[in-house]
Parts: structure tokens; sequence; C-alpha cells
């Protein structure tokens, strides 16, 4: 969604650097209030849920930017994504860290953000070949991998333990 | 379908995977098991399995 985005506009749409940078800046821009919202939401009704919900409005704001060759609806797209599955990583730190107890806390987290950054990293090239060798443009691939990994996120969500109101331990319990 | 039959691909999938069946196939034998490792058993296997798909699910929202 982030890292594709600007060589999408730049290779495929042949935009300007200023014309690339605009929907890149908004998009962050919104990203930074976006997170400390989803954060705030996150402490009242459950960071599942804080998560889930932003993943997938997503899903549905992808097409809007992605369906078209528009500036204006790239741009008003894109940052409105900012909100959305732009912001889905601001529980990250809390949600990740509150998994575990404090004796594996630093094992378990690295592990886990380093398997997702792994398979997450796989993306970039796997979207350039189908754009490119495939002949597919960066678009659809695009669209595909924002919409699967909203839905794998939920998906493992769902199954995951809610943490909100926890109590930290340091008591390791192991069967 | 050949992209994700790519040896690379599948080799990286099978690094991933290896942490969670060497500690507690070596604990079926009754190999000491690290405390970190603790991770990668019950009943924080659970946990750990979500917790790296939701991480993956993340990345791969971000990264295309």
């Amino acid at each position: 969604m982030i890292a594709m985005f600007a060589s999408w506009l730049q290779k495929d749409l042949k935009l300007s650097p200023g014309d690339v940078a605009r929907p890149n800046i908004l998009h962050n821009a919104v990203v930074f209030f976006a997170m400390g919202f989803w954060g705030f939401l996150g402490d009242h009704i459950g960071r599942r849920l804080a998560i889930m919900i932003p993943a997938i409005i997503g899903c549905f704001i992808a097409p809007l930017y992605l369906n078209t060759t528009d500036l204006t609806w790239i741009t008003i797209g894109f940052t409105l994504q900012g909100a959305f599955a732009g912001a889905i990583y601001g529980l990250q730190p809390a949600y990740l860290t509150e998994r575990f107890p404090t004796e594996v806390r630093g094992t378990a987290s690295a592990f886990c953000y380093h398997f997702g950054t792994i398979l997450g990293g796989l993306v970039p090239p796997a979207v350039t070949f189908l754009a490119v060798d495939k002949g597919m443009g960066f678009p659809q691939p695009m669209l595909y991998g924002t919409i699967i990994g909203a839905v794998i996120a939920v998906i493992a969500l769902l199954v995951s333990p809610e943490t909100k109101g926890l109590k930290f331990t340091s008591e390791l319990q192991v069967n | 379908m050949s992209l994700l039959l790519d040896d690379k691909l599948l080799g990286v999938v099978a690094a991933g995977l290896t942490p969670f069946v060497l500690p507690n196939l070596a604990a079926l034998v009754g190999v000491a098991i690290p405390t970190q490792l603790a991770i990668f058993r019950p009943p924080f296997l659970w946990n750990t399995f979500t917790a790296s798909i939701w991480m993956t699910g993340q990345f791969l929202v971000y990264s295309p």
C-alpha cells in the first residue's frame, strides 16, 4: 500500500515528483492523527476491534484510488486511506507487548514482528514481478496485496486474545 | 501459482515454520528448553502463531 504506491505513480502514470509527493504527504499527515485516534479507541473498545475496524474499512477504500488514473481521486482515496488501513499499525507496539509475559516479552515480540516483516518483505518483489513481468500493472497486485493482508490480519485477530485492561505479570506459566 | 511454488519462497516459509516445530520435537525427547523458546510451546504457542500471522497481514498491507 505504501511501499509500491510511489513506484506506481512514477512508473505507470508518469507523474512529476510534486504530484507523487502530494498524496504521500497528505496520507502521512492523516496517519499521524489517525493512529492516535485508533489508539485512544483501543483503550475503550479493545485492541483487536480498534485494529480490525480500520483494516476492514481500508479494504473498501483501496479500490477508490487503485482503480483509477485520475490524480484527484488518487489523492482523495490515498489520503482517506491514511485514516484506516494506513493507521492499523498504531496499536502494534501496545498489543504486541501486552500479549506476552515479561520473561519472554522481548523474544516473542521481536520474533513475531520480524516474522511479519520477512513475509511482508516478499510482497514488493512479488508485486513488481506481477506488474512488470506479467504485465498486470501495479494497481491490481497492490489491491490484492492490501485486501489479502487486511483479511489475514482480521482473521488472526479474531482468534487472538484481547488484552485491554490487562495487568502485566512477570510470572512465566508453561505446562 | 508458479510464484507460490518458487524455491526461495518455500525456503523462507520453511525457515519461518521451523522455530514452531523444533522446540516441541526436542521437548518430546526430553531435551531441556531455554526459557525464551517457551514462546513456541503451549500455552504460548497459539499466541505466538496468531501474533506472527497478524504481523504478516499488517506488513502485507504496508508493503504493496
